[in-house]
């Protein structure tokens, strides 16, 4: 590789964008499986290709940073993260790769990403809909019901990332992500009927365990940065939980998909493509427990994470429920938190007990805490009607 | 590429010109100094007090350059003036570095004169434009130092080749003339 030229971007900087790319990078490879789609396989490796200039980057920069050991052992978790970031991105070209060289892709793949809860869809804005002309500055769907523009398609070619003010015309084709909820109000807005969101029923608790697989990936990837963020060991340690609870159920899609294959004695490439996806996923979930390794190292973190975290796309934010808030006593379901105020929530916190990716039926109580995934806005919001003020800034800017 | 990190070619090339540039701001200090041999015949402690002044001024913001540069590269500052919490902690540091240092040089200097035979209230002018000569001759090095790390970081130049032999020249500089027209002002 050619040493790109020099441009004065800090260790900082560096981060925040590999931190961004990865997030954006994981999606648009489930995208590229879902559609079987040879452009969004090869926008896949063109960020791919981007990571690993930024990884170089980030070397060069972080050597010059270091001045004394001290500042060197911080500055190695650093590089670590870095690393993760890039071997996230690695696993998502992985995934591209299924695409591009014409490995069947098994339709338990497809049904596995549909029932995952995070949908992500391609769609086209019609003229003179409620999308055509408007920028994303003033649409605010992050916020408003949960989605996020990952991808825009135009004149045959996809560009991402997103610019935060980019302006959206009819004949676009988009690639979102967000909640069912979110995801049907969008594709009111852009004019286009919803395909019918039919999963199909062949191979049940195959496609079961791979759309939990994909769920606990992701979610580990989300805990593993608020470790970093919020320097919690307890954090830390869910993720190591998460990644247990990933193992299991990628043992069994392993044997499952075995046993398909051991059984049928046909489409063996397609089988294939299940463990290449199961493969990738974990090596998401690797790249979760090395970031967290650095927090539970216990050598002290730069406070360069928190920044750098902090000034990302997708914000993490630790809030407390305070007495008085509208969500006291509600069940998430109820609050429909991701589809109307765009907030994730990931963990919640109740006395020494944890609830990690709570369900819909659970209920919010005063004083519990809660680690939230969202926009800024989305985040502001949330605090706001928990009467309450982000503990650890994920929203300082 | 291969080898050149350390090659001779490559220490000598990106030194000599800075060097002549430093020679040159060096030199200049020296001919300040000498311009004024008039004065200094009078009061020969003021020789005395050069290489104190440029000194510390150099070492003081000698440290102050590298801890900007690393924190530039690592993120923690960005590279302009303004408010940012980490470099008004950096300044705040040097100034208090520098202000006990030179507290106690000047004590030192006020003793210096009583023994060589200097009347009390002299002796106290002396120390007192001593010290106001260090405090100017800081505040300018350092924002010279400021800057120079900041164009270094913008264009990729080697902090410890760059920034660290330009602040000690552009430091001997100032303190030079600091000193002189501190002591003019207070007409020693």
């Amino acid at each position: 590789m050619q040493p790109p030229e020099y441009k004065p971007r800090s260790v900082r900087e560096l981060l925040t964008e590999m931190k961004d790319t990865s997030d954006l990078i994981v999606d648009l490879a489930y995208a590229a499986l879902l559609y079987e789609s040879k452009e969004l396989a090869e926008l896949v490796h063109r960020l791919e290709s981007k990571m690993d200039e930024l990884m170089y980057t980030i070397r060069i920069m972080a050597a010059v940073a270091a001045r004394n050991v001290k500042e060197a052992q911080k500055i190695t978790g650093i590089l670590q993260v870095a690393s993760a970031a890039e071997a996230i991105s690695n696993a998502t070209g992985d995934m591209a790769d299924l695409i591009s060289m014409k490995i069947g892709i098994h339709p338990v793949i497809k049904d596995a990403l549909r029932a995952a809860d995070e949908k992500i869809v391609k769609l086209k804005i019609s003229p003179g809909s409620n999308l055509d002309g408007k920028s994303l500055r003033e649409l605010r769907l992050p916020s408003s019901i949960g989605v996020w523009v990952l991808a825009i398609k135009r004149k045959n070619e996809w560009m991402a990332p997103v610019a935060k003010d980019a302006l959206l015309l009819a004949e676009d084709e988009l690639v979102v992500k967000g909640p069912l909820y979110g995801i049907r109000i969008i594709h009111e807005m852009a004019g286009t009927p919803m395909e019918p969101f039919t999963i199909g029923t062949r191979l049940k608790k195959l496609r079961n365990e791979l759309a939990k697989m994909r769920d606990l990936s992701d979610i580990a990837v989300d805990l593993a940065y608020s470790s970093l963020m919020l320097g919690s060991t307890e954090v830390a340690e869910e993720v190591r939980e998460i990644e247990e609870a990933f193992n299991k159920f990628n043992y069994r899609a392993w044997l499952d998909t075995l046993k398909i294959a051991a059984e049928e004695k046909k489409n063996i490439t397609e089988l294939n493509s299940i463990l290449q996806l199961a493969r990738s996923m974990e090596s998401i979930t690797d790249a979760a427990d090395s970031i967290v390794d650095v927090v539970i190292r216990k050598i002290e973190l730069h406070p360069v994470f928190a920044k750098a975290i902090s000034e990302s796309l997708e914000k993490i934010c630790r809030v407390k429920i305070l007495p008085g808030s509208r969500f006291v006593d509600k069940t998430l379901e109820k609050l429909n938190l991701w589809g109307t105020v765009g907030v994730y929530v990931l963990v919640i916190k109740r006395g020494n007990k944890h609830i990690i990716t709570p369900g819909g039926n659970v209920k919010l109580r005063a004083n519990d805490i809660v680690i939230v995934r969202g926009s800024f806005e989305g985040i502001e919001k949330f605090q706001k009607e928990a009467c309450s003020v982000c503990e650890l800034s994920g929203a300082t800017k | 590429m291969t080898m050149t990190t350390y090659s001779m070619k490559r220490i000598l090339g990106e030194s000599y010109p800075v060097l002549i540039l430093c020679a040159i701001l060096s030199l200049s200090a020296g001919l300040i100094l000498h311009s004024q041999l008039e004065s200094i015949k009078t009061l020969p402690l003021i020789l005395v007090m050069v290489p104190p002044i440029n000194g510390i001024n150099n070492n003081v913001c000698s440290i102050l350059g590298s801890r900007l540069t690393s924190a530039l590269h690592i993120g923690t500052i960005e590279p302009k003036f303004g408010k940012q919490a980490i470099l008004r902690k950096n300044i705040q540091a040097t100034w208090i570095m520098s202000l006990g240092v030179f507290i106690f040089t000047s004590v030192i200097f006020f003793a210096l004169s009583l023994i060589s035979g200097i009347n009390l209230l002299k002796s106290l002018t002396i120390m007192i434009a001593f010290f106001l000569a260090s405090m100017a001759a800081i505040g300018v090095t350092m924002f010279c130092t400021i800057w120079l790390a900041f164009t270094s970081f913008s264009k990729g130049l080697d902090p410890d080749n760059v920034v660290i032999p330009i602040v000690t020249s552009i430091g001997d500089i100032a303190g030079v003339t600091c000193l002189i027209i501190a002591m003019k002002i207070i007409g020693v």
